[in-house]
């Protein structure tokens, strides 16, 4: 199955009945939703805590490179990549 | 044997009753359904709810029979959110109205899954002994879209529908769905009584995994499928409830908590109630959840193979029910028994037959 990038310009959100949860028994952050129950790493917990709904995926990218000390296009593919996949997953809406 | 680590579960599946307007001949209820006087009470869902929490629980399937039979499903609702689990109603849509529909959306409720007999109105009176029931579970899936509740549609496939599939992924795009379960009859307690009847042929089967493939594909990005394939039919088990004791755990109606749906046919085994234990200690402690955790249980062919950590033995159910022994090797295996042991040549279905109520025993209400 081929996956096409979504572009660095769109907005994510939670997709309906979609939310991130700290797991406090694991000490880790899940995504839950409709049969959905994804562990997050750490990569994977900073980038859906940036998800606001108001927030391009640039504007995410760019917090997250100031945060991190690094440079914004060292993560760019990295963040569009695990957007997506959380889109093909009924994780996220554009 | 190597010390088994115990993870936390998942998933609770919280079956807070039996009794159903339906009468489904594939049930996944016990044939021995739990009557409405012994049910635990709304406050002992919200202490089994808090306790799952605490547990490592994140995600409960509030389902039945169905689970709208019960009047403090409201409560019931309210009370897993206030655990902050993730709240599921698994559902036949019959006996809700839209005004009691708002009430459970309002105590929280995250996502409804509806099921589905059938997209033909007689063949799901057929299975569900109900008129009409098509037509109401249409309406109950508009209600549920028309207030944004993520809805999921799980189709219930055997042999009487199983060629209507095409039409049932169309119906479910209608409906709104993103995301639809095919799940083929998994034949355990209700579903074995009717095998006959509900048993799909080989090549319904292999033409289900053709048409799930092309539909994932044509389908991407909009509709989720989900699918469970014929499990008599396939190479290998299917790793029951992601094994025992290891993801999930249920409750039945009567607070009694059970590693998968039919284990009270192993009788050699007690369930513990939540009326008498914690969730915590029977999850760790009991015998019944340790019985088959890890590989000693396993016979050798089991324990040296390099599928264990893959279906983990498979269903103890099944191997009790078909071989008499429920640490045998789960009869589906091909490794362990070459030759197919779950449909003997003089049940194998023909293909184009038809049913009729009267060779189907249905489920009763209660």
């Amino acid at each position: 199955m081929t996956v096409d990038l979504i572009p660095a310009s769109v907005t994510p959100r939670f997709d309906y009945g979609v939310r991130l949860k700290h797991d406090k028994v694991r000490e880790r952050h899940v995504v839950l939703g409709p049969e959905i129950l994804i562990e997050l790493n750490q990569t994977g917990t900073a980038i859906m805590s940036e998800i606001d709904g108001q927030s391009t995926i640039t504007d995410i990218i760019s917090r997250l490179a100031a945060r991190f000390e690094v440079n914004p296009n060292d993560i760019t593919q990295d963040v569009i990549e695990f957007c997506t996949s959380m889109v093909m997953r009924q994780v996220l809406r554009t | 044997m190597s010390q088994v680590t115990i993870p936390a579960p998942q998933v609770l599946l919280a079956e807070v009753t039996h009794r159903c307007p339906l009468q489904c001949p594939y049930c996944s209820n016990p044939t021995e359904l739990i009557k409405k006087d012994t049910e635990i009470s709304t406050t002992d869902w919200g202490r089994v709810f808090a306790e799952a929490a605490d547990l490592g629980v994140l995600q409960v399937s509030i389902s039945g029979g169905e689970p709208a039979a019960r009047r403090d499903l409201t409560e019931l609702i309210r009370a897993a959110r206030d655990a902050d689990l993730y709240v599921n109603l698994i559902t036949s849509g019959i006996g809700l109205t839209q005004g009691r529909l708002d009430d459970l959306v309002e105590a929280g409720c995250d996502h409804i899954q509806l099921s589905l007999q059938d997209v033909d109105s007689d063949g799901a009176k057929l299975i569900s002994n109900m008129d009409k029931s098509l037509e109401r579970k249409l309406d109950f899936a508009r209600w549920v879209r028309e207030r944004s509740v993520p809805l999921t549609v799980n189709a219930v496939m055997h042999r009487l529908n199983l060629d209507r599939l095409p039409e049932i992924i169309e119906l479910a795009l209608e409906l709104g769905a993103r995301r639809l379960e095919v799940a083929n009859v998994q034949y355990h307690g209700w579903a074995a009584l009717n095998k006959q009847v509900l048993m799909p042929t080989q090549e319904q089967s292999s033409r289900t995994n053709q048409i799930v493939a092309e539909a994932r594909e044509s389908l991407n990005g909009r509709l989720l499928i989900d699918y469970v394939p014929v499990d008599h039919y396939a190479e290998y088990p299917k790793s029951c409830m992601n094994g025992w004791g290891r993801v999930a755990l249920i409750v039945a109606p009567d607070g009694s908590v059970l590693p998968c749906h039919n284990a009270t046919t192993l009788k050699h085994l007690s369930f513990p109630n939540v009326r008498d234990q914690s969730l915590t200690a029977i999850w760790y402690e009991s015998s019944a959840f340790n019985a088959y955790r890890g590989d000693s249980w396993m016979p050798e062919i089991c324990r040296s193979c390099d599928r264990k950590e893959i279906d983990f033995g498979g269903c103890r159910c099944q191997a009790l029910a078909i071989l008499g022994d429920a640490s045998a090797a789960d009869p589906v295996c091909s490794r362990a028994h070459p030759h197919s042991l779950v449909i003997a040549t003089d049940e194998s279905p023909q293909a184009g037959e038809v049913a009729t109520s009267e060779q189907i025993t249905y489920r009763p209400n209660s």
